[in-house]
């Protein structure tokens, strides 16, 4: 007889959020793995659809395993008398559910005892997870949890169907208010219900019943049949991977349906049709040949298991062509109106937008902006007229109805808009790129003028906050905060700007008005900033090397403009992997620790009597230049490269002489020596924050 | 399926469901959801299933009738049920088929669309259902409303009449959608309702007396808040919905500053909340 069997469970509920929808099976999964720790099983796998999740572990052992324990009762000379059990042991006995018959006599530690051997463990995996499956399935994380029967539990979405086996047998379980069975549907056309024995037969089942369950499956036919529409019509397409995996999970049988809106409506923003066909309608674009621009077709993602049948497909086609049509028309009578008033007007508007609570308008936040990417234009190559005027329409387009409709046109309008006035292109992209980058992984400003409105924005952002008394506490960021310090970081940077933040915080505090000023004085909030900015620049880091190494590098002297530290980290980094790097530790840290108390790094070269303190002067004195020259052109490899040179000369030292020497002057130039190579190296790392292996 | 029949027939199939058929509410609101048959019997323990068409009017979304798409006043058909059926979703469905919508024919999907209401202090979860593309109806399980915990909670079902009756009729333009056919033949929405919207639109952009509806707001307030001591919910109520209404038209004519716009909400939400307090007959907390 087998003593494994595949365990396998299958929830069925109401559509689950598409996002939710491979966290669900993958909670699901790892619950019961956690649950069978322990217990012999086989690999898991699971299945995702927006009505189901499912999950099959192969091979689960029957039974948990047992194991025997020994328990001991009292001393055979009272358990037994005559070679009869006395009421004592028999009462031992029963008390562990056994008979008399099953007591044995054992040697205590104060002579012979009686004893009983209990079997634990041996219980039935079916009944461990019938036990046990409720809990795992509400202990599941959802950014939201809804409630749906009275006095219910809470779960993503209601839940309607358990599917429970282990091998054939069902398992008893109850899960969120539903006892499992053997049954499910399929797609909504297919709603009677059929009985499944195994994970195989849940699978078949439901692709006869119009359901894709794997996941995988349902986005490789989406691609491919995206691909293939295309094709049929002549046109490109450009997979957008993260609306690829939405879509798959909107739909268990999808069929792409080709649809076309009036040709004539090409002529609005193609930014605008794409990003409204993506984000509203959750469509793919399709591309003319290369550089003839967007076509009127376009490819939606059906659930509808006939919908290649010319009828249903006209059907479908239709329907989603009009809602495009609709929302482009919309947005064509916005952008005639908007583009009936110049940007300046729009920007009058803007006093009526606060900017943030009490802290003036979106227009006072221009004008600032405005004023400092002028101060900034010059480093960055930027024109400063440009810069400034620029800065001045670079928020204007957020009173237009554009904006209003398609919030993430923002800037993208304001560039259109600018340049249907004549202003210049680099104004025009300035004004869109201003908002660059948005996120971690966003691009940044392809201009110098988009570089120091960016900069510019994000300063006065940071600047402005602080200055009004905010603060972050805990994780919660509703201003952005985080993601302004981050960007600013990346702008100056990828700018290749030598520069402190600290005195562009200084800039940004004197641009602000008393609206701004009054909260908190202007040394505390620079102090504040330049701290904040820090700790940014430390978790950026901190995606290039490992916490050590960004300690070692923040936590030393040195050159302090983030461009530096970056390039002083990337150095370490690359050093750490090589296998000089350990004993190179070993005798730096040596060097930092004698030299703890000892910050004075003079000492008379002529007096250095010593070979070996006459060879690490030499030393020196060949590795400073040629590392602090490294060093100035940011190449902190080479510096690294001339500092290493000094190991041997050091640990020779450490052989040849006593550093710490009983005589004051010996000991002195000794340890000036050593910490004028200590300071060398601290222009790069602090080694003793390196950990130890 | 002319826009008449489109009602009839929900009408119809939801109070075959056991649904009280109620009559829109005689006072501005802009959605459906204001409606004490919503709002307010949301709330408690008591079993409560009510349908109903709701004339919505949202000021700032008129667009004196030049809009193919888009009015200030429209019809939403509500559904409302409490404790939510267990196969409401299929009772859903079902309501598709009985207005001519065989679901063998069209694309339906469920897109995540949770619902939030900052001037009611609720919220819930639920979809944006989609026949063939199109957003056809509000799908949501309430879990909070008034700042209550719902417990059984309220499933509310809300159709977009005129893009409903779009989609059935085939017709590109709300104002050619056919209302009745009478016996000169079709009477249109044009005819119906276009005056209307052009009418309004000046009113709501142009003409409406921002003093006064700021007089108006105060004195509402000041009555729901008056009424709420003396215990009469569902009048306390009234007035709550009457400045909630003269906010958004204060809103529309472009009176109110984003900051300032933020305390009005709150506002009405204050006034919201107490006529809920009043209704439970809890001691006013305000």
């Amino acid at each position: 007889m087998s003593t494994t069997a595949p365990l396998f469970i299958a929830i069925r509920c109401e559509e689950l959020p598409a996002r939710l929808v491979s966290s669900a099976a993958e909670q699901l999964s790892a619950g019961l793995l956690a649950l069978l720790s322990g217990i012999d099983h086989g690999p898991a796998r699971i299945w995702a659809t927006p009505r189901r999740i499912a999950v099959e572990i192969e091979a689960v052992a029957l039974l948990r395993p047992g194991s025997e324990q020994l328990l001991t009762g009292p001393a055979a000379s009272v358990a037994f008398k005559d070679g009869q059990p006395t009421a004592a042991a028999i009462g031992f006995a029963r008390g562990k559910g056994l008979p008399p018959e099953a007591i044995e006599i054992v040697e205590g530690p104060k002579g012979p005892v009686i004893a009983v051997r209990v079997k634990q463990g041996g219980e039935r995996i079916v009944d461990l997870v019938a036990a046990k499956l409720d809990s795992i399935v509400q202990g599941m994380k959802f950014p939201v949890g809804m409630r749906w029967q009275p006095g219910g539990p809470r779960w993503a979405r209601p839940v309607h169907g358990l599917i429970a086996l282990h091998g054939d047998q069902l398992i008893p379980a109850t899960v969120l208010g539903i006892a499992a069975g053997r049954s499910t549907v399929g797609h909504r056309l297919q709603p009677e219900p059929f009985e499944v024995d195994s994970a195989a037969a849940w699978v078949e089942g439901l692709r006869e019943r119009f359901v894709e369950p794997d996941r995988a499956s349902r986005r490789e036919r989406i691609a491919q049949q995206l691909r293939e529409a295309a094709a049929e019509l002549g046109a490109r397409i450009e997979v957008d991977a993260a609306l690829l995996e939405e879509v798959t999970d909107l739909v268990e049988w999808p069929v792409v349906v080709a649809c076309a809106f009036d040709p004539e409506l090409l002529d609005l923003p193609p930014r605008l049709l794409v990003e409204s066909m993506r984000v509203h309608q959750r469509v793919f674009p399709l591309w003319r040949a290369e550089g003839q621009g967007l076509d009127h077709n376009f490819l939606a993602v059906s659930n509808h298991p006939r919908a290649h049948e010319p009828r249903t497909r006209d059907t479908i086609a239709t329907g989603n062509a009009r809602v495009i049509g609709a929302r482009f028309h919309d947005a064509r009578f916005f952008y005639a109106e908007d583009r009936r008033k110049p940007l300046l007007a729009h920007d009058e508007r803007l006093v009526r937008m606060q900017w943030i609570r009490d802290g003036g308008t979106m227009r006072d936040k221009a004008v600032r902006i405005s004023a400092l990417a002028r101060r900034l234009a010059p480093a960055l190559g930027a024109d400063p007229d440009q810069a400034e005027r620029a800065g001045r329409l670079c928020k204007a387009d957020l009173s237009t109805q554009m904006v209003g409709e398609f919030p993430e046109l923002q800037g993208h309008v304001g560039r259109l808009l600018a340049r249907f006035e004549g202003e210049p292109e680099a104004v025009a992209l300035a004004i869109e790129e201003h908002y660059l980058p948005r996120g971690a992984s966003d691009g940044l400003p392809t201009s110098p003028a988009g570089r120091a409105l960016a900069l510019a924005d994000r300063l006065d952002t940071l600047a402005g906050c602080f200055a009004a008394g905010i603060r972050l506490k805990g994780s919660s960021d509703p201003l952005g905060l985080r993601r302004a310090a981050h960007g600013l970081l990346q702008l100056l940077l990828d700018a290749g700007l030598r520069q402190l933040p600290e005195p562009l915080f200084a800039l940004a505090l004197d641009g602000l008005g008393p609206e701004l000023t009054r909260r908190s004085p202007r040394d505390e909030a620079l102090s504040d900033l330049v701290e904040f900015c820090l700790a940014r620049l430390q978790a950026l880091l901190r995606e290039e090397a490992d916490k050590g190494v960004v300690d070692a590098v923040l936590g030393s002297g040195g050159e302090r403009d983030p461009l530096a530290l970056r390039a002083r980290v990337r150095a370490m980094a690359e050093l750490a992997k090589s296998p000089e790097f350990g004993p190179l530790k070993v005798t730096f840290k040596r060097v930092m620790g004698l030299t703890r108390d000892h910050d004075d790094p003079r000492y008379d070269p002529a007096a250095l009597s010593e070979p070996v303190e006459q060879a690490l002067h030499a030393a020196l004195e060949q590795v400073r230049p040629r590392a602090r020259q490294a060093a100035a052109a940011l190449d902190y490899g080479e510096a690294l490269r001339a500092l290493v040179d000094l190991k041997d000369p050091v640990d020779e030292l450490f052989v040849g002489v006593m550093v710490v020497s009983p005589d004051e002057d010996l000991r002195r130039r000794r340890l000036g020596l050593l910490r004028s190579v200590a300071d060398e190296f601290n222009r790069v790392a602090d080694f003793t924050q390196l950990s130890a292996d | 399926m002319t826009f008449q029949e489109l009602i009839l027939q929900l009408q119809r199939y939801w109070g075959e469901q056991g649904c009280a058929i109620l009559q829109p509410l005689d006072t501005e609101v802009g959605a459906g959801t204001f409606h004490p048959a919503t709002f307010l019997r949301s709330l408690g323990p008591k079993p409560w299933r009510a349908a109903y068409v709701q004339p919505c009017r949202r000021p700032g979304d008129a667009r004196y009738g030049d809009n193919p798409n888009r009015l200030g006043h429209y019809y939403q058909f509500q559904v409302v049920m409490k404790p939510a059926p267990a196969d409401v979703q299929e009772l859903y469905i079902g309501s598709l088929r009985a207005i001519g919508i065989d679901l063998s024919k069209h694309d339906l999907r469920f897109v995540e669309d949770n619902w939030e209401s900052p001037t009611l202090g609720a919220w819930g979860l639920g979809w944006e259902v989609w026949l063939d593309g199109m957003e056809c109806t509000q799908y949501t399980y309430f879990q909070q409303v008034a700042g209550y915990e719902l417990d059984p909670i309220t499933v509310e079902l809300t159709y977009g009449l005129e893009r409903l009756a779009m989609y059935l009729q085939g017709v590109d333009n709300v104002y050619d959608l056919v209302w009745v056919q009478g016996p000169d033949g079709p009477l249109t929405y044009r005819e119906v309702y276009h005056r209307n919207e052009v009418e309004q639109s000046r009113y709501n952009f142009e003409l409406a007396d921002t003093e006064l509806l700021v007089r108006w707001f105060e004195g509402c307030e000041k009555e729901c808040r008056a009424l709420a001591a003396a215990g009469l919910a569902l009048p306390a109520y009234d007035q709550c919905m009457k400045a909630s209404h003269t906010f958004n038209l204060l809103d529309a004519r472009g009176a109110i500053s984003v900051a300032e716009r933020a305390r009005f909400i709150g506002r009405v939400r204050d006034l919201a909340l107490l006529s809920a307090h009043t209704w439970m007959g809890e001691e006013a907390s305000k």
